[in-house]
């Protein structure tokens, strides 16, 4: 979140799905859901 | 958006997708698609009702070092059999609904609601305003011995009079505040600071000028309701036609 906030897309990007991955190793399915959600509304204030 | 979504309702999460719903529809609404976004909305805003959604929260949020409560607090007033009229209106501009009760083991620089999720402690320090029993009260730090006191507001206005139910032979029992300043009614009637604010007005200098010459220099060992009564209508006369 921080690097969308710098402008920083890519590495917000990355972070994210670095993220998603993580919780859906640990099986925490309903956290990773939420960020892909977060994710995708973070593009609409993007553009 | 739509692989969250789509995963929260297989998982059937309700509290990630009340959210989800919501920024759904938002992203409709940029979009124009307004149909879609009322749909999204709904489907949001019912199932919120759904799960009765009160927004209930943490205190500790506020304080991340300190937690200056314990429990859990409803922000908004409640028709359950627990809440009473009380409430408590906190410096960070939350109020908190309930029954004031006071505990055996009560201490002074602490009050207590019992609120429809529990009881709950809160240190005076964080609150600014009470109401209780029919009576407001508000918050200060005593000047004279330095701890947070409750003082009942029985004027208010431009000038209002507090007392902290002490004996008034006390300093500091009595209070008047002005632009949010404390003035401690002291030994003395009204203090010459308190004088020199309140003579400003042309209207009260006039009609009360005889009185302040008379008791100026007059000490007090204990304040007579009589003295009270009189300052009180010093106070009413000041609020109606100054400031």
């Amino acid at each position: 979140m921080i690097y969308f906030y710098q402008g920083k897309y890519d590495l917000s990007r990355k972070y994210f799905f670095n993220a998603i991955n993580v919780y859906e190793e640990i099986e925490l399915f309903e956290p990773a859901a939420n960020l892909y959600s977060l994710y995708g509304y973070s593009l609409r204030e993007r553009y | 958006m739509l692989k969250g979504i789509k995963m929260a309702e297989k998982l059937n999460s309700s509290t990630y997708l009340l959210g989800m719903y919501d920024n759904y529809g938002l992203v409709k609404e940029t979009k124009k698609e307004y149909d879609s976004a009322f749909y999204y909305f709904n489907k949001s805003l019912s199932m919120k009702k759904k799960i009765r959604d009160k927004v209930v929260y943490y205190l500790r949020a506020y304080h991340p070092t300190q937690p200056i409560a314990e429990g859990i607090l409803t922000p908004e007033k409640s028709k359950r059999k627990n809440s009473g009229s009380d409430y408590a209106i906190l410096n960070k501009g939350d109020t908190i609904y309930g029954k004031r009760y006071r505990s055996v083991f009560n201490r002074y620089n602490i009050i207590r609601f019992r609120t429809d999720t529990g009881k709950i402690k809160l240190p005076l320090k964080d609150v600014k305003e009470i109401y209780s029993k029919n009576k407001t009260s508000w918050v200060y730090l005593s000047p004279c011995d330095n701890r947070w006191e409750e003082y009942t507001v029985y004027l208010k206005g431009n000038v209002s009079y507090l007392w902290n139910g002490g004996p008034h032979n006390t300093y500091c029992s009595d209070m008047l505040v002005i632009n949010n300043e404390i003035y401690p009614i002291d030994k003395h009637h009204f203090s010459d600071k308190v004088w020199g604010i309140l003579s400003k007005c042309p209207e009260f200098e006039e009609k009360y000028k005889a009185y302040y010459n008379e008791h100026k220099d007059k000490k007090l060992f204990w304040r007579t309701r009589k003295d009270v009564k009189k300052w009180m209508e010093m106070i009413r006369f000041y609020n109606a036609n100054c400031g």
